[in-house]
């Protein structure tokens, strides 16, 4: 009986120690995957998909070619393809390299997802984002950690990708963080997000889209969750942007490496130009500007509210241009149908609008007779809208005086309850006529 | 006499250890949460008369259990165990038994049933031509909100100034559902994708919440319930994030409700907000 027991602590010694193993395992390939950076190569795929798609109309146009002259530029055209396709394979060789090293930066820089640093330069709260970070922990008294794992990260990725688990079910996808692109703000275009902005979509939630409300979450949770959003975004915006400025990074790195004045200059270099440039950088600068960078809600002209509504529909239908997209019947179904950025006939890429880690989702613009406006549907958050446009998702801002936009806020607001005449004088079969 | 009977006793903890469970719940804070419905009481009684007839059923079986295991005991019975056929008359009585008991639960609950579950015994804004409660001609009242699951939370629709819903004025709120006390209260419920379930625990109401039905629910707060906020969950398993899908309802005075509708009503038609506060240092 006493050999028997001995014999099975023994086991479960060796099998408790087999479990650590495991563990150690797991937590070392779970950092693999928190550094690897799998949007770009899906960025490269579809680029060559695209340019692929180019080549297929270029050949069906020789065919209908019709003089000697028109096909030469043809070929010339598909030559030019062709050379962009070997590009852009290259560029998928060199990329796991690419990768390594930028990964090695970005966690230099922000740690992981799971163990955040935060260089003082982003002005980030630490404390705040620990709160977020990690696995989710739970005490006697209530206190919860790992918010970001708890309520986030099934959708949003670990990563802050927008490709978590439960994404490719979902219509629209998760919003990709590392790209920095918010589509509900009051900040103008091309700014970010306020943090009252990120806390307003958190507290209502984005009606018409599968992002739920954490209304009843403890104010110091949710803000927590907001300075982590900012954090996945940041890192990944630094991510693509030391990608994209890949042969300029390894050149000071190598001279860095070297020592001596080197290393102040990669250091100025990343964290000046990456972290904190404006235009090909972090965008930190931006994050940090946005509360002053808020779009002036002009008051509302003195006019009835049938009057707004009727120069509203004006503006629809002639200046403001909406209908080009969202349709005579503003179903959305106008004659301007984005598939995302798979396009033969443009000439140049637009910017991938959704995740391209996940299957292709057709981006359409709003059915405006739906009782449900996407986002938040105070007067004040359309007013921006349709001030600044959305430019996330490419809605350009109409060119109409501030003021005006009202008149477009109310007609907009009237579209779910308006009457439509049915068509009672349509011809049918006229043929038999 | 072997020393093994003593094992029944091991089953003679089943039925005392769970009676004394039952009695102890309260202290334990495991029994019903506060009612704080008028008629939540009507249900309150249905499950403890339930629970007390299954109760004593189930001591008795208990008991009885225990009590052969002890007697028939191999050791100190000699005899070889006896087969029968059974009796035809005791199955004719616990068959006929049950069922009468379950016929009389059937017709005892019936008007707790109907009162909550029927449209015709709704609340009723005014009665019809007739002069009598109770008919086809009443007017119903018309509901307070419309409230639409979605994977995970509840949407809320309050008619406005008009008090119709689906028109230009609603208000619309989330997770946050305000009511005023002493008043019936009708609310739409309805799913935007699967299958949830409304739960005010509070209220003793639970009713499933099934894509393209609209249903309605009907309760009143009772005096003493305001100024306090109680559950709003979800009871029919939605998919991953069901555990969270969560919402509150506060029972407000009549002048804090309207207070609270005209301050949601500001809210959607603001024209400006104040700016954020500048970051501290």
């Amino acid at each position: 009986m006493k050999r028997h027991t001995s014999t099975s602590t023994r086991c479960s010694t060796i099998a408790l120690f087999a479990i650590a193993a495991s563990l150690c395992g797991c937590e070392q390939s779970s950092h693999a995957y928190f550094t690897a950076t799998s949007a770009p190569r899906a960025d490269i795929d579809r680029e060559i998909e695209r340019f692929n798609l180019s080549l297929e109309a270029a050949a069906k146009a020789k065919k209908q070619a019709e003089n000697e002259a028109e096909r030469k530029t043809i070929e010339a055209q598909e030559e030019d393809l062709r050379t962009k396709i070997k590009g852009s394979e290259k560029e998928l060789e060199a990329l796991p390299e690419k990768q390594k090293l930028v990964s090695t930066i970005v966690r230099a820089m922000f740690g992981t997802p799971d163990k955040p640093i935060v260089l003082s330069a982003t002005g980030l709260d630490i404390r705040k984002i620990r709160l977020a970070a990690g696995p989710t922990t739970a005490d006697e008294n209530g206190n919860t950690g790992g918010l970001y794992r708890r309520h986030c990260v099934h959708c949003h990725g670990v990563t802050g990708n927008g490709a978590g688990p439960t994404a490719e079910f979902l219509n629209p996808y998760p919003r990709d963080f590392r790209r920095g692109w918010f589509k509900f703000k009051s900040t103008g275009v091309n700014e970010k997000p306020t943090d009252d902005d990120l806390r307003r979509t958190l507290h209502q939630g984005i009606n018409g889209t599968a992002m739920p409300s954490f209304k009843l979450l403890p104010a110091a949770e949710v803000d927590a969750l907001v300075e982590y959003v900012k954090y996945l975004s940041i890192r990944g915006e630094v991510e693509y942007a030391l990608l994209e400025d890949y042969e300029n990074c390894k050149t000071l790195l190598d001279a860095a490496k070297q020592g001596g004045a080197a290393v102040e200059a990669f250091r100025t270099y990343v964290i000046d130009t990456i972290l904190l440039g404006e235009t090909n950088g972090g965008g930190m600068t931006l994050w940090n500007r946005a509360n002053e960078r808020i779009v002036e809600v002009v008051p509302r002209p003195d006019v009835s509210p049938e009057e707004s509504i009727q120069k509203g529909r004006e503006i629809f239908y002639g200046v403001g241009g909406c209908v080009k997209c969202h349709g005579e019947s503003a179903m959305g179904d106008g004659q301007i149908y984005y598939v995302n950025d798979i396009d033969a006939q443009r000439s140049e890429p637009i910017k991938p609008m959704v995740n391209p880690s996940l299957p292709m989702q057709a981006l359409k613009p709003r059915n405006l007779r739906y009782t449900v406006i996407r986002g938040f549907s105070r007067d004040i958050d359309l007013y921006r809208r349709l001030r600044n446009g959305i430019d996330a998702v490419g809605m350009p801002a109409p060119t109409i005086p501030p003021e005006q936009v009202w008149h477009l806020v109310d007609y907009v607001k009237s579209l779910p309850y308006e009457f439509i005449e049915p068509e009672t004088s349509q011809v049918e079969n006229k043929r038999a006529n | 006499m072997g020393k093994a009977k003593y094992w029944s006793i091991v089953f003679l903890l089943v039925p005392i250890l769970g009676v004394g469970l039952f009695i102890a719940a309260p202290w334990l804070r495991m029994w019903l949460p506060a009612d704080v419905s008028e008629h939540g009481h009507t249900i309150d009684h249905l499950f403890v008369f339930i629970m007390y007839l299954t109760g004593a059923v189930f001591v008795a079986t208990e008991l009885a259990l225990f009590w052969y295991l002890w007697k028939y005991d191999a050791k100190s019975n000699a005899q070889p165990a006896r087969f029968t056929h059974g009796s035809h008359s005791l199955e004719v009585v616990w068959t006929i038994l049950p069922a009468a008991t379950l016929l009389f639960i059937a017709i005892y609950q019936i008007n707790a049933w109907a009162d909550q579950k029927l449209e015709r015994r709704s609340p009723l804004a005014s009665v019809g031509p007739d002069g009598q409660a109770g008919t086809v001609d009443d007017v119903p009242k018309p509901p307070i909100a419309e409230v639409t699951g979605r994977q995970f939370e509840w949407r809320i629709r309050y008619p406005g100034p008009d008090g119709i819903l689906h028109t230009r004025d609603d208000l619309l709120d989330v997770n946050d559902l305000h009511i005023p006390v002493d008043e019936e209260i009708v609310i739409v419920i309805k799913s935007d994708d699967v299958l949830h379930s409304f739960f005010l625990p509070n209220f003793r109401i639970k009713q499933d919440v099934v894509p393209g039905m609209k249903q309605k629910v009907w309760f009143k707060a009772v005096k003493g319930s305001e100024g306090r906020s109680y559950d709003l969950v979800c009871a029919e398993l939605c998919g991953w994030g069901h555990y969270k899908m969560k919402g509150r309802i506060t029972v407000d005075t009549a002048s804090d409700y309207r207070a609270w509708l005209d301050n949601l009503s500001f809210e959607q038609h603001r024209t400006s907000e104040p700016p954020p506060p500048t970051k501290e240092q």
